[in-house]
């Protein structure tokens, strides 16, 4: 008769007979590792694989796993051969073949790790990256850190990578060979795992608000595709979309080209690269400042030239001109000096002539005066004779006086009884006044 | 009297000439504008010698120049 209870060995035997029963074949399994990380160095690696709602990422289910001591090294081996090797991690996404096992001890089902598809993984990891680009173009993002100009001679540069990182040193010290002065303004951050894009973003932040900075770089050393993978992230490709200064980034090596990459303004393989596309720039913008200079040497000497030439022939010019001016004066003063040696003595002598010719009409008119004169004389005795007293009386008009020879012309001159004496042509008349009569002559 | 501008002493000369030509002087006065105006002559004539001097003066030191800037510039 069958006994009443079971002990609990006894039920995880049975347990883990029926598990092995109904899981005869190893199977293919697909989920995310999980809490591998700090069980990595263990001689027996457990961990644990778990599936994801694909819209909340809350965890819908998860078993655990173990990769033997005695498989892990075939498990690795598998990784390297691969065309992009990788190491298992946490986070990214494993196909596993497994064997269902049942652990009595723990009384818990247990995959037990057998082999690894490593293609499933990076075939994850391209499909979601395609599908990110794919966001990224659509919403323009992909190339507007592109639309921002590079400075020619961009010497103050933003550094985002991890401190004292291989790619540090050979960023800084491939700078240090160029000889320029170049300034780095450095911001660290982590560049692998979890947090990358979180610690980039901030430093991206950090950076963008500082002034007289010319790029930003951010780089890190080669890594596999699995580890790249962080950079093939959304919010780092915002945060360089949307950064005020171009972003260069140098990120992982030959094949691998991350989202980081493609949103940044310019990408090389390796910091050395980034670094010497730096120095390149400002090697040119030397080169053709040189160019330039060598130009403007040529050209002002061509200019010199001319000029000296011109001024040679304005100088030639200048001085047929002065002695024209001189000439043109000369002639003029020793014009002016003969006429002033003429002039005078010409205006004397025409003085001369003038009083000559003056002394001529004077005559003339003294002769003419005196002929003038003596009709004028006739003229003046025919007029004198004909007032004459004596043809006045032999016209019959006398003369006649008082007493005391005053001429009688009114007859107040004298009075009644007075003498008067008359003259006639030949001889005198006494008379005494008789009678006076005034007429109304109007005299 | 030196001090007096070429061209205003020119023009005084031709004013004198010209009262002589059309007889606007008086025969008092024309010994004396005479004289004036061959001092003003003598004046003229030595400003023009003077220039003349100092401009060949100029020229010359002005080659001299050109001439040495061009050794300088081989």
């Amino acid at each position: 008769m069958a006994k009443e209870y079971l002990t609990v060995s006894e039920l995880n035997g049975l347990i883990k007979e029926v598990v092995n029963y109904g899981f005869p074949q190893a199977l293919w399994i697909c989920g995310e590792i999980q809490g591998l990380n700090r069980n990595r160095e263990k001689k027996h690696v457990f961990f644990e694989l778990c599936e994801k709602d694909p819209v909340s990422k809350d965890i819908v289910a998860r078993i655990g796993l173990v990769i033997f001591s005695g498989r892990k090294e075939h498990i690795e081996e598998v990784l390297k051969n691969s065309e992009n090797s990788f190491q298992l991690k946490d986070d990214i996404e494993v196909k596993f073949l497994c064997k269902v096992d049942f652990y009595p001890p723990h009384g818990a089902v247990r995959l037990v790790v057998e082999n690894i598809d490593p293609i499933y993984t990076l075939g994850k990891i391209a499909q979601e990256r395609q599908r990110l680009i794919a966001r990224l173009k659509e919403k323009g993002l992909l190339d507007k850190n592109k639309q921002l100009s590079i400075s020619s001679v961009p010497l103050n540069i933003g550094l985002i990578t991890s401190y004292d990182s291989a790619a540090y040193n050979d960023f800084i010290s491939e700078l240090k060979r160029s000889g320029f002065a170049f300034k780095i303004f450095f911001v660290n951050s982590l560049m692998q795992g979890k947090g990358v894009p979180a610690d980039v973003c901030r430093a991206l932040s950090v950076l963008n608000q500082m002034k007289d900075l010319d790029v930003i770089v951010i780089t890190r050393g080669g890594g596999s595709i699995a580890e790249l993978s962080c950079f093939d992230n959304e919010a780092i490709a915002s945060a360089i979309a949307s950064s005020r200064l171009p972003v260069l980034s140098g990120i992982g090596h030959e094949i691998n080209v991350t989202v980081t990459d493609l949103t940044a303004h310019t990408f090389a393989k390796t910091p050395t690269a980034i670094a010497q596309f730096l120095i390149e720039r400002i090697q040119d913008f030397l080169f053709d400042l040189d160019e330039k200079l060598n130009k403007v040497l040529v050209l002002s000497q061509d200019r010199v030239g001319v000029s000296r030439k011109n001024l040679r022939f304005q100088a030639f010019n200048l001085q047929s001109q002065v002695n024209n001016f001189m000439k043109v004066h000369r002639q003029r003063i020793i014009h002016l000096e003969s006429e002033i040696a003429h002039r005078p003595l010409d205006f004397l002598r025409d003085r001369d002539k003038d009083i000559s010719a003056q002394r001529l009409n004077l005559i003339r008119d003294l002769k003419a005066f005196l002929r003038d004169g003596g009709k004028k004389i006739e003229n003046y005795k025919k007029l004198i004779d004909f007032v004459k007293p004596q043809n006045t009386l032999r016209r019959g008009f006398s003369i006649t006086r008082t007493s005391d020879g005053r001429l009688v012309r009114h007859t107040a001159d004298i009075k009644i009884g007075e003498d008067m004496l008359t003259d006639v042509l030949d001889g005198h008349i006494h008379s005494r006044v008789d009678k006076l009569k005034k007429e109304d002559s109007g005299e | 009297m030196n001090d007096v501008k070429y061209s205003k002493a020119l023009k005084r000369l031709e004013e004198i000439i010209g009262k002589i030509e059309n007889e606007e002087i008086d025969v008092d006065d024309l010994a004396g504008k005479v004289n004036e105006a061959v001092s003003l002559i003598r004046i003229c004539k030595e400003k023009i010698e003077q220039a003349e001097m100092e401009v060949k003066k100029v020229v010359e030191d002005f080659e001299v120049d050109i001439d040495k800037e061009k050794e300088d510039g081989k």
